[in-house]
């Protein structure tokens, strides 16, 4: 029988976010890509960071861990490498993944282990009451920044471009279909892939919502977007933020940080015995005649 | 005539190959079937400042350097002027007469060796003064030339033969000057031993990554930062042999994580650093206290506070890494005082890391970190795996609750992948099924539980034991890598009539149990520490309930001498 959202879903409890928060269509688009994958929930392990979103491990039932602000993808990477057979997937927010965890993210990039990131990005703190997130524009007025927020915004997407990220994309919690096989493609790519998910903040961001991002978003791939033109990638951006594109920005074939190790080739590596591991080789090496 | 107990000495400009005669003798001694100590004192520098390297070499086990040089070989003047002082009585230094010279001191032979222009005339650059004074070591020490020939050819094979014959040229030509200028003269031999030991020639860090491998470690991740970063060359060098994951990541918080990733998805794992990246991990090692996540760290001390002094050695560390991170939660610390001992702990930091699921230390420092000792290869026969509670896929019950009680605090684990055994593991305080949690009894519940695991240990964690005579006058109180000069300070306290013996702590969390009773039967405990506010001193005080109020601290960034030590005790008998 082929798996269901249920598949994924553990009951235990029900997800505290405020209702009508862009988290739900993204736990919601995660569980249809996981469901239309076939994935094994056993094999996927799923790291969240801190914040709203960070929380969505616990209603799955899949493994998962929350993490510490701004770790989600080095736990996630050591998760890969230890076993390369699980899926692995890290949900980070934007102050989580693009303020504190900037670093990470930006050698996660480089590293291209085969992960899928996913941002909820919805350019504040929710959980720590609203305060500006990298992601709000310059003037926006939170408790941080009562007189405006004196920075201008990050791109993710510029950035991941600029990276050389293997997968670069953005979708929007507002619309499930197109961002549940943008999940997809993302779980599919063999490599680190990114994607940034516009999320209305309904209690923190009243003024970019659901309409907000309605009358702005528009499908990539429809408007006929090479996903593979770099410079396109670039030009696109430029409509913000009139226009927010949706879909794969740029995507491309490269190696990958486990598959490119003979390490890993002889399975996982959780399945290495160690039981009687031998050091003699290594204490004759460091004997001296 | 003094045979096969030498104390050397190397010194010159960092970036001249200071190293590279140190080496060598320690290399010579240990086919002569010695055994060796090394310690090098060097500038946070690449090039530049005065450098030394010491090697002392008996026919019996050494546990620590000396700074009463029998031999020095000195490739720069700095090197007269600074240690000329410390010759030992009927002991010698090379020098360059070109370049230094020293004054006249009874008792301390004069060997000035051209060897500057040796190395020019035979290898056409000044740098190979090194190997002139290689060959003027082992002329003035009476032991054959051809030991150091087949060194050269080892060590200058890849550069071709025209370099490796140069370089035996000048080794042999600082031979024959010495041996023609004097013959004889020096007091000191070397001669080779008919039973030779077989040993190896290892640092604290290739110990620790020794032990790790040979428990099985899979995955280390690392940032550099001396005097740790020798452990992440070690594990990187042998990552294809022994099919292990190692990382050199963008920075400590990286490390520390992506290290509790890899342990929490089953695989023993690793990272390490100084105090300072050891202050970036602290709230991932609460992390892994929290998720109950084992991972073992390596934190190698050098002198704080903040940059402090990179390239030098103490043990200041030891109450950062105590109370590191925020909350209680449970964590195991140990400190090695042999090279012997940092394999075997590094070995069985794994097994404890697994066996009660949660961060393990292991508290090095420079000294024993970077400093060589030769010894017998560590008998592996008996170490055994022990993964604890984690469960085979066929033992995993129905409704798997990951952080169930239990009494000895320690629950059963999964790992991804495992079917049936899927859970959160969450940084939040969480329930015994992982969801989390504010109720006050769960909460309660749940501190007990975790909390229970250090009792557990404790009751697991050999005796503290007081070493040497039952009776002494005094008994040095130390931890870590003072042992070995604490260790040598004993019988240099017997010839000053003081008879010694010797408390060597090694779990300070839990602490180790026994300091109590051993204490209560010493007639003088002396803290020897190498810190300024006498750390395991105030622990001692707080769990053993003894308070030592002799101490003898060294906070100079150099790490005690077997004299120093000696003198500091017999300073607080008068």
């Amino acid at each position: 029988m082929p798996r269901t959202l249920k598949d994924y879903t553990n009951t235990t409890g029900k997800p505290n976010w405020c209702p009508g928060c862009g988290n739900y269509g993204i736990e919601a688009a995660l569980k249809s890509a996981f469901a239309k994958l076939d994935l094994d929930p056993d094999g996927i392990a799923f790291v969240g960071g801190i914040g709203c979103g960070g929380n969505a491990p616990y209603w799955f039932s899949s493994y998962g861990i929350i993490t510490l602000h701004g770790r989600s993808l080095p736990v996630a990477t050591g998760i890969k490498l230890a076993d390369h057979k699980l899926n692995v997937v890290a949900w980070a927010g934007d102050g989580d993944g693009y303020g504190i965890g900037m670093g990470h993210f930006i050698h996660s990039m480089r590293r291209n282990a085969n992960i899928l990131y996913i941002v909820g990005d919805n350019t504040v703190y929710g959980l720590t009451k609203g305060q500006a997130s990298p992601t709000a524009r310059k003037g926006t007025k939170t408790p941080s920044t009562p007189f405006g927020s004196p920075d201008p915004n990050l791109s993710p997407i510029a950035l991941a471009l600029a990276t050389g990220c293997s997968f670069v994309a953005r979708g929007y919690a507002g619309n499930l279909p197109h961002l549940t096989n943008l999940i997809m493609e993302g779980i599919k790519h063999k490599g680190f892939a990114l994607i940034d998910i516009l999320q209305p903040c309904v209690t923190y961001a009243k003024d970019i919502g659901y309409e907000f991002y309605q009358q702005r978003t528009y499908d990539l791939a429809a408007a006929g977007h090479n996903a593979s033109d770099k410079k396109a990638a670039y030009e696109r951006l430029s409509e913000e933020p009139d226009k927010f594109p949706i879909g794969i920005f740029y995507k491309e074939e490269r190696g990958v940080y486990e598959d490119e190790q003979p390490q890993f080739s002889s399975g996982p590596l959780t399945a290495h015995d160690i039981s009687n591991v031998d050091i003699n080789p290594v204490f004759e090496e460091y004997s001296v005649g | 005539m003094k045979i096969n107990d030498i104390n050397f000495m190397v010194g010159g400009i960092a970036g001249e190959g200071v190293e590279v005669p140190g080496e060598f003798f320690a290399k010579l001694c240990i086919q002569a079937g010695l055994y060796i100590h090394t310690n090098g004192e060097f500038h946070s520098v690449i090039k530049g400042y005065n450098n030394i390297f010491q090697v002392r070499a008996k026919e019996e086990r050494v546990y620590s350097h000396s700074n009463n040089f029998d031999l020095v070989l000195a490739l720069d003047k700095e090197t007269v002027d600074k240690y000329f002082e410390d010759v030992t009585q009927g002991g010698g230094i090379i020098y360059d007469p070109d370049m230094a010279k020293p004054a006249e001191k009874k008792g301390v032979k004069l060997f000035p060796v051209p060897l500057r222009l040796i190395a020019k005339e035979k290898v056409g650059l000044d740098l190979a003064k090194n190997i002139v004074g290689i060959g003027a070591v082992a002329g003035l020490l009476d032991y054959p030339m051809q030991p150091i020939t087949d060194m050269l050819v080892k060590t200058f094979a890849r550069k071709g033969l025209d370099v490796v014959n140069k370089n035996i040229d000048a080794a042999q030509a600082g031979y024959n000057y010495v041996r023609e200028n004097f013959s004889k003269e020096f007091d000191y031999v070397i001669r080779q031993k008919k039973d030779t030991p077989k040993t190896m020639m290892v640092n604290g860090n290739e110990a620790i990554g020794m032990g790790a491998i040979k428990a099985g470690c899979k995955f280390v991740s690392e940032y550099p930062m001396t005097p740790s970063s020798s452990i992440l060359h070690f594990m990187a060098k042998y990552a294809q042999k022994y099919n292990m994951s190692v990382n050199h990541v963008e920075d400590e918080i990286s490390a520390i994580n992506m290290a509790i990733g890899a342990g929490y998805a089953g695989v023993r794992s690793m990272t390490a650093t100084s105090g300072g990246g050891f202050s970036l991990m602290t709230e991932a090692i609460g992390l892994a206290g929290m998720t109950e996540v084992p991972v073992v760290i390596a934190e190698v001390q050098r002198p704080g506070p903040s940059t402090g002094l990179p390239t030098r050695s103490g043990q200041g560390d030891l109450r950062q890494v105590l109370h590191a991170s925020q909350g209680d939660y449970p964590k195991i610390v140990m400190s090695p005082g042999t090279h012997e001992e940092a394999f075997y702990m590094a070995f069985h930091a794994f097994n404890l890391a697994e066996k009660y699921q949660c961060p393990v230390i292991i508290l090095s420092e420079k000294y024993l970190s970077e400093g060589r000792a030769s010894f017998e290869f560590p008998k592996t026969d008996q170490l055994r795996i022990d993964r604890g509670k984690l469960l085979k896929e066929s033992e995993i019950p129905a409704n798997f609750k990951r952080f169930a009680q239990s009494p000895d605090g320690v629950c059963a684990r999964t790992i991804p992948g495992q079917k049936g055994g899927a859970h959160t593991a969450s940084s939040y305080e969480h329930r015994e099924d992982g969801y989390f949690t504010e109720i006050v009894s769960e909460v309660v519940d749940m501190n007990n539980r975790r909390m229970q695991k250090m009792e557990t240990i404790s009751t697991k964690l050999p005796h503290a034991e007081v070493e040497g005579k039952a009776k002494a006058d005094v008994t040095l109180v130390c931890w870590g890598a003072t042992y070995g000069p604490a260790h040598e300070a004993i019988a240099l306290l017997k010839e000053k009539g003081v008879t010694a013996n010797l408390l060597h702590i090694k779990y300070l969390m839990p602490f180790q149990p026994g300091v109590r009773e051993a204490l209560e039967h010493c007639k003088h405990p002396v803290l020897i520490e190498g810190n300024f506010s006498a750390q395991l001193g105030g622990l001692i005080a707080e769990k053993a309930g003894v308070e030592i109020s002799d101490k003898v601290l060294d906070y100079s960034g150099r790490p005690f001498t077997p004299d120093v030590i000696a003198g500091g005790v017999i300073k607080l008998l008068k």
